[in-house]
């Protein structure tokens, strides 16, 4: 990542594609949209540029200060969140046991997911 | 390379130093913010030694062996958290009359005058229909609540709504409850004995001491109603018993900042919980919003504020409990469900309850009634009793397509939110709000409002007080603290 | 179970049930048993007192108690073999009475009080099932042990059966480790045999299959349990869970307490439980004995998270000089009258008639926190 937020009226944030995401770094910014402005713009260099327009509102100092970390935590999130994906749809469709299908759903998710 | 464990479904975020994790099925746990980055890269020290790991696996956050069997006994957790889906509509709320003695500043029912005609009353042929709706409902247990207006004013479809129901519900055979949702200005002892011979309990609204009561709720000519009620509260206490009344507040910026009068006015009165409500933003509310009004942030300081004070006095022998705290403690502590359809994933509206309008309309929820009567939406009307089946009304697309879009597993923000298996949807509110039914997450109030009570809930749990904790179960299980401290 | 020695001439091994007594109060001395022949069944005999109520010339007719502190009351049924050992079956006054079915495991617990056998002959069902007929019909509790009875299925069923039919209804309380439970079938057969009186108590040592089965010795076992539990469920049979306390599970306590009210929130009843130096434990003593007052602040611990929770719960096997009086309300009596000592510590302590006491095996290895109470605090 690359940053620049010193005291200009905005703030601009770089990250590499290959470490971040843009559904980490949309996500960090879908959650702080109540408290600033994001523009969001993929670069020629292959990066990802976010700029925060500081203007907005009184918290947007603080999302300036947390919006790196809110990415990074997002992007652990989504690695996470697609280890436990299959096990996860496969609670929910043995919760509502019996449905139709459910053998060769539960089946097919856990083929998909050799581990299970 | 085989992994040491595979991860469960969990949600997590950073609480200052500590990473605070909460599963599909309500377990949570507090992790020290490196134990965390080490728990997430598989670290095998971790794996070795660490006592994190064992307490991990211990709450459903890892599983590091027979997967098939853990996913087997977390699956059952999880259907007994939605089980509320199983008992489908329990909660029908009639609508007996719109008309009303009182004109409350933030009223959203869209009351009229009480001398207004019978054309605003339910009819008694119209509730023979809404009854019958109500019990083919495949729930064990149907709670039939009459509000308004003010239901007293048509008491007599009252008594034959409960008449009716107990006659039909003989072959039915489920287990009949009855609310009513009074101002208690009017009622006499002849409606007291009715209310108490059939086991009928009283919800009613005292927003506090005198000035701050007769502040919004005052009858059409603007006199106040706090000593009118203090009285008749006393005296159906006495008949009916403490336990079969119940009493909400309507938090207006009156009393925002001067809650803990409004606790100790309730405990005067010998009234044992309170449910502090924060005003909506709808019908007169939204009118007169800059006089009533305040921000969510304003709300949750106060409500801390007096969440302190009320597990003081419970520590200091007073059982008082504020029931909306109960409530998501209950979802945070106990693996069961619960029945509050105003926040519940997917929606409670609809499913969990109905309200019916005087004509025999049928809503989703009280606010979508009052969206109707606002503008003539009737986007959230799912029929009318008179000729629409409980399949056409229940069975819909409209609300099937209702209930699909308010799982807030499958919302953004919700979706990786850690407090999501204990939070709900509001889609009417949405609506009203931002055009839509999934809303806006995180830029709502009513996000905001509720991911702030979950951090004070949460501020609590983490300093591992047995105090407190004790506390907090003598509300869950409504028992004396004396039986739970040990 | 209790044994004691007859002086006898009865040929063959036969059991009795003490249908009369001659005497209201037992006095210490020789004391003498005889046929009954007020009763119709040849297994009845009447306890007599002491030798001044027998004439001298009928001595020869009576089986003679040769252990002085043996008291039989009326209910009592007991073994004899022709070698003179006599084996108390069952016994009226105890709340801990139990068919045993097996010495096989299917486990391996380290503190295994009992040293469990592989042999092949299980004998025991005639035994049980000859008991169960002599039972009053007002039988009001009965305990399934052994080893695992569930490894002696068809024998199980036998004695569910039985119960049913003689004893209908007495609480019938099945001791096992349900990893036989984990297969459904078996579960909706258990529930057919018994008369909807069936409690199964079942241990579970920690609140991860990692230390669970360390202790039990079988890798796969904390599962095979949680699924048996969870059969038992959806038949709707009570359970109960045990957990006894060792050096290996102390530390879990609390964390246990957790993961018992969440993931069976359903249970009737828990047992926190100390453990017996005997058999396999005394063997393993290094490994498995932990001092109870190194772990009573999560004792403690555990039992506020469980009485919060509203759940039903007992301290089994702990004495009440070893535990905060905040929790003696919890602690039962639980060892067997006949197992149940004390010591020397223990003259004069006031609060000694409530205590449940010692194992006999203690003399092994007990808390060094046993001394007589000579004050109880006043509930505030």
């Amino acid at each position: 990542m690359k940053n620049d937020n010193s005291e200009k009226l905005t703030s601009t944030f770089e990250f590499d594609k290959n470490l971040f995401s843009s559904k980490a770094i949309k996500r960090a910014i879908y959650d702080l949209s109540y408290e600033a402005g994001f523009d969001l713009q993929f670069t020629t260099e292959g990066k990802i540029q976010v700029t925060i327009n500081k203007k907005t509102s009184t918290l947007a100092g603080t999302a300036v200060q947390n919006f790196e970390r809110l990415v990074l935590y997002h992007q652990v999130r989504l690695e996470v969140e697609e280890d436990y994906r299959v096990i996860r749809q496969i609670i929910v469709a043995q919760a509502f046991a019996p449905c139709e299908n459910l053998q060769s759903i539960v089946g097919t998710l856990k083929q998909n997911d050799k581990t299970i | 390379m085989t992994k040491p464990y595979r991860f469960l479904p969990f949600r997590f975020e950073r609480k200052d130093n500590k990473v605070l994790l909460v599963n599909d099925v309500g377990d949570y746990c507090f992790l020290d913010k490196d134990q965390f980055h080490k728990f997430i890269k598989m670290d095998e020290e971790f794996v070795r030694q660490s006592e994190d790991f064992i307490n991990l696996q211990s709450k459903f956050m890892l599983s590091s062996d027979c997967l098939s069997q853990t996913l087997d006994l977390l699956s059952t957790r999880y259907r007994t958290k939605k089980q509320f889906l199983y008992d489908f509509t329990s909660l029908h709320m009639f609508v007996v009359t719109q008309r009303c003695n009182l004109k409350c500043a933030y009223c959203h029912a869209s009351s009229v005058d009480e001398a207004c005609g019978k054309d605003y009353d339910m009819s008694v042929h119209t509730a023979h229909k809404c009854v019958n709706l109500a019990l083919s409902s495949p729930s064990k247990h149907i709670k039939i609540e009459f509000q308004g207006g003010e239901p007293l004013l048509n008491f007599d479809t009252v008594k034959e709504i409960v008449e009716y129901a107990k006659e039909a519900n003989k072959i039915r055979n489920k287990h009949l409850e009855f609310v009513i949702c009074t101002n208690l200005t009017i009622i006499d002892e002849h409606q007291i004995d009715y209310l108490k011979q059939n086991n009928i309990c009283v919800s009613t609204s005292l927003d506090g001491p005198l000035d701050i009561h007769d502040k919004c709720r005052r009858t059409r000519v603007g006199s106040g109603t706090y000593s009118t009620i203090k009285e008749k509260l006393s005296c159906v206490m006495e008949i009916m018993g403490h336990d079969k009344v119940s009493s909400l507040v309507t938090v207006t910026s009156f009393s925002v900042d001067r809650l803990r009068e409004v606790v100790d006015e309730y405990i005067q009165l010998g009234l044992s919980s309170i449910f502090l409500r924060a005003i909506n933003p709808y019908g007169r509310a939204s009118k007169y919003w800059k006089n009533l009004g305040y921000t969510i942030e304003e709300f949750v300081v106060n409500y801390k504020l007096v969440l302190d004070y009320i597990i003081h006095l419970n520590l200091s022998g007073i059982y008082f409990t504020e029931e909306f705290a109960t409530l998501l403690l209950t979802r945070i502590l106990t693996p069961f469900p619960t029945g509050f359809v105003d926040l519940q994933s997917p929606t409670g509206a609809g499913i969990g309850g109905v309200i019916y309008e005087t004509n025999g309309d049928v809503y989703i929820a009280d606010e979508a009634r009052m969206l109707s009567k606002m503008n003539g939406n009737k986007i959230f009307c799912l029929g009318n009793v008179h000729s629409h089946s409980w399949e056409a009304i229940f069975c819909c697309d409209k609300l099937k397509g209702i209930i699909e879009e308010s799982c807030i597993e499958a919302t953004p923000g919700c979706a990786w939110c850690v407090y999501q298996t204990y939070c709900g949807s509001d889609p009417v509110r949405n609506y009203i709000q931002f055009g839509n039914i999934s809303g806006h997450g995180m830029r709502s109030d009513f996000c905001r409002k509720h991911r702030s009570i979950f951090n004070i809930l949460f501020g609590y749990l983490q300093q591992n007080n047995d105090n407190i904790e004790d506390v907090f179960w003598s509300w869950i299980s409504s028992r004396r603290l004396s039986e739970i401290s040990i | 179970m209790r044994s004691f020695k007859v002086s006898t001439n009865i040929n063959h091994a036969n059991i009795f049930k003490i249908a009369s007594c001659c005497v209201d109060t037992y006095e210490e001395g020789e004391n003498f048993l005889s046929q009954d022949y007020n009763h119709s069944s040849c297994s009845s005999l009447m306890f007599l007192g002491s030798k001044e109520v027998i004439p001298e010339d009928k001595k020869s007719l009576f089986l003679k108690l040769d252990d002085p502190d043996v008291a039989l009351k009326v209910g009592d049924i007991i073994l004899i073999e022709p070698t003179g050992l006599a084996t108390l079956l069952y016994e009226v006054n105890s709340f801990s009475n139990a068919v045993f079915l097996t010495e096989r495991c299917n486990c391996k617990c380290l503190m295994c009080p009992q040293v469990p056998k592989n042999s092949d002959s299980d004998d025991y069902l005639d035994l049980s099932l000859k008991t169960i007929a002599l039972l009053d019909s007002r039988t009001e509790m009965l305990g399934i042990t052994g080893g695992e009875p569930t490894l002696v299925w068809n024998d199980l069923i036998d004695v569910l059966k039985a119960c049913r039919e003689n004893i209908p209804k007495a609480s019938i309380q099945l001791l096992t480790n349900a990893r036989i439970l984990k297969d459904i079938e078996r579960v909706r057969e258990l529930v057919s045999a018994d008369n909807n009186n069936l409690v199964v108590c079942i241990p579970l040592y920690a609140d991860v299959s990692s230390i669970h089965d360390e202790i039990v010795g079988i890798k796969g076992a904390f599962w095979e349990t949680i699924e048996g539990i969870y059969n038992l469920e959806r038949f709707g049979v009570p359970v109960e869970i045990r957990t006894v306390i060792t050096k290996l599970n102390y530390k879990r306590l609390p964390l246990w307490s957790e993961f018992v009210y969440r993931s069976f929130p359903f249970t009737s009843h828990i047992a926190l439980m100390g453990m017996e130096p005997l058999g396999l434990a005394l063997k393993n003593l290094n490994q498995v004995w932990i001092d109870p007052l190194d772990y009573i602040p999560l004792l403690k611990n555990a039992v506020k998270i469980l009485n919060r929770r509203n759940m039903n719960l007992s301290i089994y096997n702990h004495q009440l000089c070893t535990l905060p009086q905040s929790l003696w309300k919890f602690a039962k009596k639980s060892i067997s009258e006949w197992k149940n000592v004390f010591f020397t510590e223990c003259a004069y302590c006031v609060v000694r008639l409530n205590c449940g006491g010692f194992f006999q095996s203690s003399e092994y290895v007990k808390s060094r926190g046993i001394k007589r109470i000579v004050q109880v605090n006043k509930e505030t």
